[in-house]
């Protein structure tokens, strides 16, 4: 058994740990990240317009804007949904 | 009083105290300038400006890597696309629950819309400038790491462009190279379209340099 799988049977059998909310934690956390990421884009969007500024830059942004707000509005589907 | 004579007027030749037409007036004229905003070789782009650029530098050419280049990603976003129709033929998320399998699905699109936009954005900021002063290369390796580099044109030396292979020739995109005298010794363009033009308008801008130099208007 691998350190992990052992990790998992000490949680579940030790703490008597649903592998079920294990995996809700395990996508949540996932999208909290993607939402972090989806803020770095926009910031770094930003940096970059200021480096090269040109034809797309208003529609990127908003692009990365829209990505943010699809985070969070998947997010809050799997609150509900999980 | 009236003349007596009067010379025929000779043709000026160009020279000290003629005018001379610069590179940014000879391209403009007549030529398509400027261009879409996914164009890879924009030639006089007007709305274009970069963040060290100085007041009367003007831009004469942005280039961005040839979308050919751009392929692989493209295509692994396609096939990205559809891989969760082959959930309908295996079932490989049978074992979560109706929910469980939808929001994996979800999942799996927003990491796709990651990828696609990351990928778009590298590719549409790594852009070479050529300003009637200066080579500059903008590099976004990812969206956390950024390399500006640049040379002046009065220190490139040689000039050369490479395009080896059968796609390169058939769709017309390859590398510059440059040998300058500055701290940076090599300076490559990868991956652009219609490097032959590329090196001709520098070469063209290096002697625009040279005639500034001996008329006194360096900058």
């Amino acid at each position: 058994m691998t350190p992990f799988d052992k990790l998992l049977e000490f949680l579940v059998a030790g703490w008597r740990v649903d592998v079920a909310i294990l995996a809700k934690l395990g996508v949540w956390l996932f999208l909290l990240l993607y939402l972090g990421f989806s803020l770095v884009v926009v910031r770094q969007v930003r940096l970059m317009s200021r480096t090269v500024t040109g034809f797309l830059e208003k529609e990127l942004e908003v692009l990365g804007w829209a990505l943010v707000l699809l985070a969070v509005a998947v997010f809050i589907f799997s609150l509900f949904i999980l | 009083m009236t003349d007596i004579f009067v010379a025929p007027s000779k043709p000026k030749q160009a020279g000290l105290g003629s005018s001379y037409e610069t590179v940014a007036a000879r391209w403009g004229k007549g030529k398509k300038r400027g261009s879409h905003a996914f164009s890879a070789f924009c030639l006089l782009p007007g709305k274009v400006r970069f963040e060290t650029q100085e007041k009367h530098e003007k831009i004469i050419l942005l280039l961005r890597q040839h979308w050919f280049t751009q392929l692989k990603w493209i295509i692994t976003a396609v096939i990205m696309v559809f891989v969760p129709l082959i959930l309908t033929l295996i079932p490989l998320l049978d074992f979560l629950s109706d929910r469980g399998q939808l929001m994996a699905i979800i999942m799996w699109y927003l990491l796709l819309i990651a990828f696609v936009y990351e990928q778009f954005i590298s590719w549409y900021f790594h852009v070479f400038i050529i300003t009637d002063e200066r080579v500059i290369d903008v590099n976004f390796y990812n969206l956390l790491y950024k390399e500006v580099s640049g040379a002046k044109i009065d220190n490139i030396e040689d000039i050369t462009y490479r395009q080896g292979g059968v796609i390169r020739a058939l769709l017309n995109f390859g590398d510059v190279n440059m040998q300058t005298a500055g701290e940076k010794r090599e300076f490559a363009i990868e991956d652009v379209p219609s490097p032959g033009r590329v090196v001709q308008i520098l070469n063209e801008l290096k002697l625009e340099e040279e005639h500034e130099k001996i008329i006194g208007r360096v900058r």
